[in-house]
C-alpha cells in the first residue's frame, strides 16, 4: 500500500466512531448495489471471491492514482468492480448500464409518483 | 415535496445502480425482494451484538473461551453467527501485553456474521495506510492510548481469513451477567480501536 500522508478526519462520514452508531451505507443506491452483489453470488452467477479480486483491483487502482486518499468512496470501488466483472461475465455490458443511466436522468421530475389517473401533483404534496 | 428523491451528493452513481438493478430485473438475474431481504439483514439482524455475545460468552465460560480460541469459526457458530466473510474467522486474544487490532488493506474485509459491515473508518484508505505504518499513534488518535511496554500486533485480514478481537474483560464486572457483559462489548473493542469498559 502507497504512504498516505493523510490525516484521519475527526468529523464527517471516514471519522472514527466513538460508538456502533452509525449507519451502514451512507446512500440508498450503496445499499442497492451491496445487495444486488450478494444476490448474484446467492444466485451462483459468480462466487464472492472473483468479486473480491475485482474489488481489491479497482481499490488498489484508484489509491494508485489518488496518492493522498483524499475524496475515496468505497461503494464507488464496488460499482467499478461489479461492473468489470458483469461485463467480463457477458452478464451486462458497461455499456447497456451507461445507456440505460442516461435514460433514466432524462425521465421527467416526479417520474417515480405513481399517480392515478385523476390524481393531481397537488394532492401529493404531502410525500 | 416533489422532489425526485435520489443521493444528492452523488447522482451519477445512484444512476448506474439503479440502471443496474433494472437491467438485471429485466433479465431475470435478481429478484428486487431478495435484494431488499438482503439489505435489511445487514441493515437489522447483522451486527456488532453478534459479536459482542460472543465475548460475553468467552468471557464467562473457559471452556467455550477455548474452543473459540483454537477454531474460531466452529465456536461462533456454536452460536448461530456464520455466512458470507465469516467462512474462517481466527479470534486474537488481548491481554495486559499484548493488543490485537485488525485491518484489511486490500479491500476492507471484515467479518460480517460478527460485526455487521464495515464502518467507513474500516474502509478509510487513512485507517488503512496509517494502522500498517504507525498504529500506536494512530489508536491514540482513535481514543485508545496504549503503554509503551503494550505490543500492538495488527492483522491484516486476507481473502481467506478475518479476525475478531477478544478484548479484555473490564475490571469491577465479576458481578455481572453474560447478557449484561454483552451490551458493554462495542464493535470499535472487537476491531481493536477501542477497548471495552465497565458501566
Amino acid at each position: 500500500l502507497s504512504e498516505l500522508p493523510v490525516e484521519l478526519a475527526i468529523t464527517g462520514p471516514a471519522a472514527p466512531p466513538r460508538s456502533n452508531g452509525e449507519m451502514v451505507f451512507e446512500a440508498p443506491w450503496e445499499s442497492r448495489l451491496f445487495g444486488m452483489t450478494l444476490a448474484l453470488v446467492e444466485a451462483d452467477r459468480f462466487v464472492w471471491g472473483e468479486f473480491q479480486q475485482r474489488l481489491i483491483a479497482a481499490v488498489g487502482r484508484w489509491e494508485a492514482e489518488h496518492p493522498d486518499g483524499e475524496g475515496y468512496h468505497y461503494y464507488d470501488r464496488w460499482a467499478e468492480a461489479l461492473d468489470s466483472l458483469l461485463d467480463d461475465l457477458g452478464i451486462v455490458a458497461v455499456e447497456t448500464t451507461d445507456a440505460r443511466a442516461r435514460a433514466l436522468a432524462d425521465r421527467p421530475a416526479g417520474h417515480d409518483h405513481h399517480h392515478g389517473p385523476e390524481a393531481s401533483p397537488a394532492a401529493h404534496d404531502g410525500d | 415535496m416533489t422532489a425526485v428523491p435520489r443521493s444528492h451528493d452523488h447522482p451519477d452513481a445512484a444512476l448506474r445502480a439503479e440502471a443496474l438493478e433494472s437491467l438485471l430485473l429485466e433479465r431475470g438475474l435478481v429478484d428486487p425482494k431478495v435484494v431488499d431481504g438482503l439489505i435489511r439483514r445487514y441493515e437489522d439482524d447483522v451486527g456488532p451484538m453478534n459479536g459482542a455475545r460472543v465475548i460475553a460468552k468467552a468471557w464467562t465460560d473457559p471452556d467455550y473461551r477455548r474452543r473459540l480460541l483454537e477454531d474460531g469459526t466452529a465456536a461462533i457458530a456454536e452460536l448461530g453467527y456464520s455466512g458470507p466473510q465469516g467462512e474462517h474467522i481466527d479470534v486474537l486474544e488481548n491481554s495486559e501485553k499484548v493488543h490485537n487490532v485488525v485491518v484489511c488493506t486490500l479491500c476492507s474485509c471484515y467479518p460480517w456474521p460478527v460485526l455487521g459491515l464495515p464502518p467507513s473508518w474500516y474502509k478509510d484508505p487513512a485507517y488503512r495506510a496509517r494502522v500498517v505504518r504507525e498504529p500506536r499513534r494512530l489508536l491514540a488518535e482513535m481514543g485508545l492510548t496504549l503503554d509503551d511496554d503494550v505490543e500492538i500486533r495488527v492483522w491484516d485480514s486476507s481473502s481467506e481469513v478475518r479476525y475478531l478481537v477478544l478484548p479484555e474483560r473490564p475490571e469491577g464486572t465479576a458481578h455481572l451477567s453474560e447478557e449484561a457483559l454483552a451490551a458493554l462489548v462495542t464493535r470499535d473493542a472487537m476491531v481493536g480501536v477501542g477497548r471495552v469498559t465497565a458501566p
